[in-house]
């Protein structure tokens, strides 16, 4: 059955059929899903959490100074440098790490869609920048962090996930059937066979620099430097497990809509049913201040950015962290797509930063504001942490209930 | 490209011939009978998907939707899907970085 499995010396053969199990065939969501939530609770141990849409908007700043809008936009003179923002870094590995991934596995490949994918794609990163700065974060930090955080604004931008999946499956199905244009995909770009066969020891060689230069930054002596080591193997742990489980938030959000299926979502549950619990003992034990990670936008800006970045992620095929592993795999469509996201970002955040909308300001409770929200925070609602983490729990299960139920029933589905 | 040795395997182990070409496979797998034929080859994320689902809507039920797709996601997706609505994945085959798959309506 192994074509490469049958070649070299009988010995070899267990290992390479290992080699394929692990780098080449898919992993279960459910376990991608749990060993992200292992990732993000190291890097809450290390007084760190993960966000995707603060670097993304970084790169959106420096495109907005080199082109003369950063005036206009209220950007700073010196912006931090890509490689040592924490949040761009953490991109940049996260790259990396699904680079890597799909060199081990060959499955990189440039990939060209459709003229009118690419438009949509457009379209969708604007929606997702836009969605973004309204909800303080993209998916990872305005939902699936903030909810871990035990914060209400994680679920309120859930709330309008949902609501902006089901608008943009309509909003894409409408197109469907009005729009015959540039649907017409183009002939698949091979990659060279010698290429493809040194794809494994390309992959070696990245996880090689990787361990080089985590390991000279977190040995470097230099405290601010050796946070960012930690930063680096998380970013690149990240990228390599959504590659190899193929998660993806959009689909978690859309496809109950879609195709009734759910198995991506109940992924994503699993992944919050114990990232909550254990996330919450971290706070009770002081190891981390939770309200570093929760935007100041509950319910206004959470639920109205969860609506707009939920149209988006539809129509770009992918949300913040799905379509940077996507992009890492080859995929032009989520380049378009990224690119318009962190674009839109840095514009939307400077408009609306100088609207007045999103500027922080601290409350007598010494927590930050904006006039889309505050930094809601569940134990402190509920003054304690019993009904905080059942107000978690009863979420998660509802929506696991919806979700299981519509896979039996189609009920929900919207074709 | 070795993207799924286990798929390449159930290939041949329903006779299909290992031609260079998905649509000559198509074409002698003449026993794999179906109702409807869509070819999302080159559509990305959600688009095979979203037209599969539309076509296996307006279908009755137990027929077969024949599906050619490339979209590396889907597959598997495809998988699941079946699995977990009752829709019967009869047979997914993979040659040539394109995919093709045969659902019957629940």
């Amino acid at each position: 059955v192994n074509a490469s499995a049958e070649s070299g010396p009988s010995w070899l053969a267990g290992f390479k059929a290992d080699y394929e199990t692990i780098f080449v065939e898919g992993w279960s969501p459910y376990l991608g899903s749990v060993l992200l939530v292992v990732v993000i609770l190291g890097l809450m141990i290390s007084g760190l959490f993960w966000g995707i849409f603060g670097g993304l908007k970084l790169w959106g700043d420096w495109l907005n100074s080199a082109i003369g809008l950063g005036p206009a936009l209220g950007l700073p003179e010196t912006l931090e440098g890509p490689l040592l923002h924490r949040m761009s870094l953490m991109n940049i590995t996260l790259l990396l790490g699904a680079f890597c991934a799909a060199l081990l596995s060959r499955q990189f490949q440039i990939n060209r869609p459709p003229k009118l994918e690419y438009i949509w794609a457009a379209l969708g990163g604007c929606f997702m920048g836009l969605g973004a700065t309204l909800a303080g974060g993209c998916n990872t930090g305005g939902f699936l962090t903030a909810a871990i955080h035990s914060s209400p604004s994680g679920w309120a931008m859930w709330a309008g996930l949902l609501l902006g999946a089901a608008i943009g499956l309509k909003l894409l199905l409408w197109t469907l059937e009005h729009i015959e244009w540039g649907m017409q995909a183009p002939p698949t770009l091979n990659m060279p066979a010698s290429l493809v066969s040194i794809y494994p020891l390309l992959g070696l060689g990245v996880v090689l620099g990787i361990i080089a230069w985590a390991a000279g930054w977190y040995y470097s002596g230099n405290e601010k430097l050796a946070v960012r080591g930690i930063i680096i193997v998380a970013g690149f742990a990240m990228g390599f497990i959504m590659h190899r489980s193929r998660l993806c938030f959009a689909r978690a959000f859309r496809e109950p809509f879609m195709t009734a299926e759910g198995e991506m979502t109940k992924a994503v549950i699993l992944g919050l049913a114990i990232a909550i619990p254990l996330a919450s003992l971290l706070f009770q034990s002081k190891v981390i201040d939770p309200y570093i990670a929760i935007p100041a936008t509950f319910w206004v800006g959470s639920l109205l950015g969860g609506v707009a970045f939920g149209i988006g992620m539809v129509f770009a095929g992918g949300c913040a962290s799905g379509s940077l592993w996507r992009m890492a795999e080859g995929h032009l469509k989520l380049w378009v797509a990224v690119f318009f996201f962190a674009w839109t970002g840095s514009v939307a955040s400077g408009l609306l930063k100088q609207a007045g909308l999103i500027v922080k300001e601290v409350t007598i409770e010494e927590i930050e504001e904006t006039r889309l929200g505050y930094q809601a925070y569940f134990p402190v609602m509920f003054d304690g942490w019993g009904w905080a983490l059942f107000a978690s729990a009863a979420i998660l299960l509802l929506w696991y209930a919806l979700v299981r139920y519509n896979e039996s029933t189609e009920k929900f589905t919207l074709l | 490209m070795n993207l799924n040795s286990e798929l390449a395997g159930r290939h041949q182990a329903i006779g299909m011939p290992s031609s260079h070409d998905i649509q000559s496979c198509v074409k002698r797998s003449k026993h794999m009978n179906f109702d409807k034929e869509i070819d999302v080859r080159g559509l990305f994320c959600p688009y095979p998907f979203l037209r599969s689902k539309k076509a296996l809507t307006a279908m009755a039920s137990g027929q077969v939707l024949h599906v050619l797709l490339t979209d590396p996601s889907s597959l598997k997706h495809f998988g699941d899907f079946a699995e977990l609505t009752g829709n019967e994945l009869l047979e997914s085959a993979e040659k040539d970085k394109a995919f093709e798959v045969y659902l019957m309506r629940k």
